[in-house]
């Protein structure tokens, strides 16, 4: 059971929190002649689930398709990205 | 759910009924043969083949069923990009340390039982887990924030 346990919380299965990094990702398509999130995902070359799965906050892109998120919305990577930690 | 995610369940469920009726099949011959049989190679490739082929056939029909969603579709398409390269890559760490255990085990009932037909099924037991981990493990990350 301990080591069970261990395991669980040890390492990646211990990132259960949201990462500290918000995004205006949402608001900047909507904004954005209410592009898709289908289309956006092509813009920057991943999955719709990885859109969605930003968005929500539950995941960060790296900082490539970061960089092609603010590219097409054609506003500054702080404009998209803010920090939200300590 | 995502295709990927419907895939992964798919490929634990196929790697868990196959091993589930390679070991009932195991259990029978040895019961009747009143000693732990040796493994053969038939029923060790039939149990490989059973769930190559589950798996491909949970992977087409997944795939059929998207492509007439126009959304889900693109997640076909798109395929494999860094969030799922990223999960993939926590999946399998995590995956490693439950096959790493089961192996050892399987090295421990070897030496305590001098038997090579324990060392083998256990470690194939071990492999089989560690991959039904690994799917699970990447359907839980998909559903976490990462």
């Amino acid at each position: 059971m301990l080591a069970a346990r261990l395991f669980l919380q040890s390492g990646d299965l211990s990132m259960a929190k949201r990462p500290p990094i918000t995004n205006r990702v949402k608001e900047l398509r909507e904004g954005h002649d209410q592009m898709s999130q289908s289309a956006l995902a092509k813009e920057i070359g991943v999955t719709r689930q990885t859109v969605i799965a930003i968005e929500q906050g539950k995941y960060s892109p790296s900082l490539e398709s970061a960089f092609r998120i603010a590219r097409v919305f054609g506003v500054g990577l702080e404009d998209v990205f803010g920090w939200d930690g300590d | 759910m995502s295709f990927w995610e419907k895939g992964y369940l798919a490929t634990a469920g196929a790697v868990l009924f196959a091993g589930c009726v390679y070991a009932y099949l195991i259990w029978q011959r040895s019961l009747a043969a009143g000693a732990l049989v040796a493994p053969d190679a038939v029923s060790f490739v039939t149990y490989v083949i059973v769930i190559v082929v589950l798996s491909a056939l949970a992977f087409i029909l997944f795939a059929s069923r998207a492509a007439t969603n126009p959304e889900s579709a693109d997640d076909v398409v798109d395929g494999y990009d860094e969030r799922d390269k990223l999960i993939g890559h926590m999946a399998n760490a995590k995956a490693h340390h439950v096959t790493s255990f089961g192996l050892y085990m399987a090295l421990l009932a070897f030496i305590v039982h001098g038997s090579g037909n324990i060392l083998f099924y256990t470690a194939l037991g071990a492999l089989a887990i560690g991959e039904i981990a690994m799917c699970l493990l990447r359907v839980y990350f998909y559903n976490r924030a990462i």
